[in-house]
């Protein structure tokens, strides 16, 4: 048998009682079999609710005082609540069964997500009732029925249910449904009575009432005016059924949703509307937003090709020291001007075929793209031979500039050269009878034929005026010199040996001393066995000339692995020479080099040749010296403006680089005498990848004659006007245009290019570039 | 601790309605450089208008609409719709019998 009803009390010796702890003491009593309960509340949370523990049995839990918020959430179905007074937010909150009555208003949120159960206001409720509610097909709907009115968004998300607004005095009023219910609604139906200002259509439809939704209002209706004790109002509130309407939620298929606004539409409509044009960023980019396909023209293009013809140098030139042409020589070749390509030369070498015919390793050959692909450098040494023949140009009209170049080896015959043919007046000055310094007297005959060197120096003497010096330059005589001339050029070379500090070295000779006899003939006789100290290119010239005058044995030996290279190397090593490192030099005795290792190298003749050192004697002390040689600026300038400096004076160095140095010191002064402001910035290298040698046959048999080399040439960043790329061009976007100066240019047509790259990818000279486009913004 | 990579079903949805290259196992992995070549991860002009976002948009509705066609394949069996299936624990079903049995809910073969 039930327990009789137990009040639990909300108050408890003056204070309140939690509201955890008047949950436990709920569900206590239910344990103990209390079915009839009365809680004297005090604003506690969550009366009523979860008293599935009594199973099937009746609870009826009747709350007294003021309830709190959630009235009977999460409900059972055995429970049945009456709440005397008001209640607050939530009342109902997932309820899963329980009948619920308030007597008085609700606030908001009534019926939150409930599923089963009953809720009846005698009164009117706040925001939010009927949200979220459902209906489990297994059970009966849930039910929510209120006297008066509803607040705003009623039934959001309903998804099944009944609600019932009766609309009790409420008749003067103009909305009893709240502000914008029914959003989202999908399920369930909202029987109500009264006006209201409309509900959202895209969810919700009025719906006829028929005669079994009536006969459930009648009977439904019943039950609630019993449970507030207003059964009086049963025939006043349903007299007239034509006030009664019902809300169903619309099946999906019912939807009045047209098609679906497009993005489009809705920047335009409501986004840039609201926002100005361009939206959020409009104040920052007015860039076009419209979508693009992958494959554009014009600015879109990410790539854009580049004709880049002549914008770098070639490798061979652009490694030449002296900067010859190489490459604008092969193109006059090909084009049938074989006095044009050998010409032109001399107007930046007074040396085209004994330098680069002879005696430069041909750094032009060495830095060939060609070998890239394993193909043979385009032999410029073929050019360079038959430039014997070239005619020199006529110099420039007089400036009345006088410059003194002091010596006269390749450095200063350059400067001369490049001087004279720029209208100067130029005097060499040298102690020797021959022009030619070095190269005349000390490189071999093996190395270069006398007539090539021969004709090529008369060229100059027969034009440059040389004034013999009697004995080696003063001081005096140097500030006198530069006194009488604008400019002094100091092209003395390096003629003083370095002889190193060794017991009986007075036994050797420096090697350009004897280069220079086995050169003339009149040589010191030449023992067995002749031990070169020192490795260089120089002591394999003297080696080489050991052994051509007789040596039995030569051997070379060096400190360190030797630098030599080149063709003084393989003549050295074709005369037998041996090369030995690292060793050291202990002393020379009068038959044997001896070592620090204790080894004895038999030697009849020793030479010396550890490198030599400019003589500056003559050299005042106010122009800046370093480690013993003139220390110059990037463009051969000495610390005095007045004074350059040029060749191994400077630096030792390769016969080219001293020409180059030679052009370049001329070249400044030329400008500085006609007051030019010169800017001298040397154009980069091509970068070999981007010249394509797969047009040329690697089993082609190596040109051996200079019309066939031109062919050969890949012409490194210089247009050969082959018309490949207008050919490949898969948009026809490229076209060639003759330019009013009689030359021509490729050009990208931007509306019909799409930036492929076809263009640089074929190109064989490498003039095409594919580049990044430039920023949009 | 989930980023955007680790909530798959997500971002794959939103990766591939864009036409993403990438993969889990095959990715382009250029995310990071600002030259995704559909314009997803891009702030260029010239790539990110390579992305048509109302194509994508259309892509992910029509995703979802199929999705929720088969899946009413699925309920309509049950007798229920697929329209805001709150609270719709009686809709569930599985096609382990024991799970169905452990769990109490509808075994469906």
């Amino acid at each position: 048998m039930n327990k009789p009803t137990i009040i639990i009390p909300g108050m408890e010796k003056g204070l309140r009682v939690d509201s955890r702890v008047l949950e436990e003491r709920i569900q206590k009593a239910v344990a103990e079999g209390h079915r009839s309960i009365e809680i004297i509340a005090q604003g506690q949370h969550g009366i009523g609710g979860r008293l599935w523990r009594a199973g099937s049995e009746p609870v009826t839990v009747r709350v007294m005082g003021t309830s709190g918020q959630r009235l009977g959430s999460m409900g059972s179905p055995n429970t049945t609540i009456d709440a005397v007074g008001p209640a607050s937010d939530d009342v109902g909150w997932l309820n899963a069964g329980a009948t619920i009555t308030v007597r008085g208003n609700a606030t908001n949120g009534v019926g939150n997500a409930m599923a089963q159960g009953k809720i009846f206001i005698d009164g009117d409720i706040g925001a939010r009732g009927m949200t979220m509610t459902k209906h489990n097909p297994r059970f009966e709907p849930p039910e929510l029925w209120v006297l008066g009115s509803v607040g705003d968004s009623f039934a959001e998300f309903m998804a099944g249910g009944v609600a019932v607004i009766c609309g009790w005095k409420k008749e003067a009023e103009a909305n009893i449904l709240g502000y914008r219910p029914c959003t989202g609604m999908v399920g369930g139906k909202i029987f109500f009575r009264g006006r209201h200002q409309g509900f959202c259509e895209q969810d919700v439809r009025l719906a006829p009432l028929e005669d079994g939704d009536w006969q459930w209002l009648e009977s439904g209706m019943k039950g609630f005016l019993a449970a507030i004790g207003r059964e009086d109002l049963h025939p006043v509130l349903l007299e007239d059924r034509g006030e009664w309407r019902l809300l169903v939620a619309r099946r999906p298929h019912e939807k009045a949703d047209g098609p679906a606004r497009t993005l489009a539409q809705f920047r335009r409509d409501i986004w840039e509307k609201e926002l100005g044009t361009g939206g959020l960023i409009g104040d920052l980019s007015d860039l076009d937003r419209r979508p693009i396909p992958v494959i554009t023209t014009g600015d879109l293009r990410r790539f854009v090709p580049v004709w880049e013809n002549g914008k770098y140098l070639p490798p061979c030139q652009a490694n030449c020291p002296t900067g010859i042409p190489v490459q604008k020589r092969w193109e006059l070749l090909r084009k049938g001007d074989v006095e044009g390509a050998v010409n032109l030369a001399l107007e930046y070498t007074p040396f085209p075929a004994a330098v680069c015919g002879y005696l430069c390793p041909n750094l032009c050959m060495q830095n060939c793209t060609r070998q890239n692909a394993n193909l043979p450098a385009v032999d410029t040494r073929l050019l360079g031979k038959a430039s014997i023949e070239a005619k020199p140009p006529e110099p420039a009209a007089a400036t009345g500039g006088k410059i003194a170049v002091i010596g006269a080896g390749a450095s200063g015959l350059s400067v001369a050269w490049q001087l004279y043919l720029r209208g100067h007046k130029v005097v060499l000055h040298d102690v020797r009878e021959k022009l030619g310094g070095k190269m005349t007297e000390t490189i071999p005959l093996s190395r270069i034929p006398d007539e090539v060197l021969d004709h090529e120096l008369s060229r100059l003497s027969a034009r440059i005026p040389h004034k013999r010096l009697r004995h080696a330059l003063t001081e005096e005589e140097f500030l006198k010199l530069k006194k009488a001339n604008d400019f002094v050029v100091i092209a003395v070379g390096a003629r003083k040996p370095r002889i190193p500090n060794i017991p009986g070295v007075e036994r050797a000779i420096p090697a350009l001393t004897f280069l220079a006899g086995a050169k003339c003939g009149d040589a010191a006789p030449v023992g067995k066995n002749v031990v070169v100290i020192g490795a260089g290119n120089v002591g394999c010239d003297a080696a080489g000339e050991a052994a051509r005058l007789g040596a039995e044995s030569v051997t070379l030996i060096d400190i360190q692995e030797p630098a030599s290279y080149g063709a003084e190397r393989r003549h050295a090593e074709a005369a037998g020479a041996k090369f030995l490192w690292p060793r050291f030099t202990r002393a020379i005795s009068e038959k044997a080099v001896e070592l620090t290792s204790g080894e004895s190298l038999p030697a009849d003749t020793v030479i010396i040749a550890v490198g030599d050192a400019p003589d500056l004697s003559f050299v005042p002390e106010p122009i800046a010296q370093a480690k013993g040689s003139l220390a110059v600026n990037d463009r051969y300038q000495t610390s005095d403006p007045q004074v350059f400096a040029v060749g191994d004076a400077v630096k030792l160095g390769l016969l080219t680089q001293a020409i180059g140095a030679g052009r370049i010191a001329a070249e400044t002064i030329d400008g500085m005498l006609r007051g030019r402001d010169q800017v001298y910035d040397k154009l980069p290298a091509v970068d070999p990848v981007r010249v394509k040698l797969e047009y040329y046959d690697p089993r082609a048999a190596e040109a051996d004659e200079p019309v066939a080399c031109s062919q050969q040439c890949a012409s490194c960043g210089a247009c050969r006007d082959c018309g490949l790329c207008e050919q490949i061009c898969p948009e026809q976007a490229i076209v060639r245009r003759e330019l009013e100066d009689g030359g021509y240019e490729y050009a990208v047509r931007e509306d019909r290019c799409i930036g492929c790259g076809f263009c640089a990818g074929a190109c064989p000279c490498g003039i095409w570039s594919l580049v990044e486009n430039e920023p949009l913004e | 601790m989930l980023g955007a990579s680790g909530v798959q079903a997500g971002k794959v949805v939103m990766q591939s309605a864009a036409g993403c290259l990438g993969s889990e196992q095959d990715r382009c992995n250029i995310c990071n450089l600002g030259l995704c070549p559909k314009g997803i991860t891009s702030q260029d002009p010239r790539l990110d208008r390579r992305l048509d976002p109302e194509k994508v948009a259309e892509r992910l509705v029509d995703l979802f609409v199929s999705f929720d066609q088969e899946l009413k394949k699925i309920v309509a069996p049950l007798g229920r719709s697929t329209s805001l299936p709150i609270g719709m624990s009686d809709a569930l079903g599985i096609t382990d019998r024991d799970a169905a049995e452990r769990l109490q809910i509808r075994h469906v073969i």
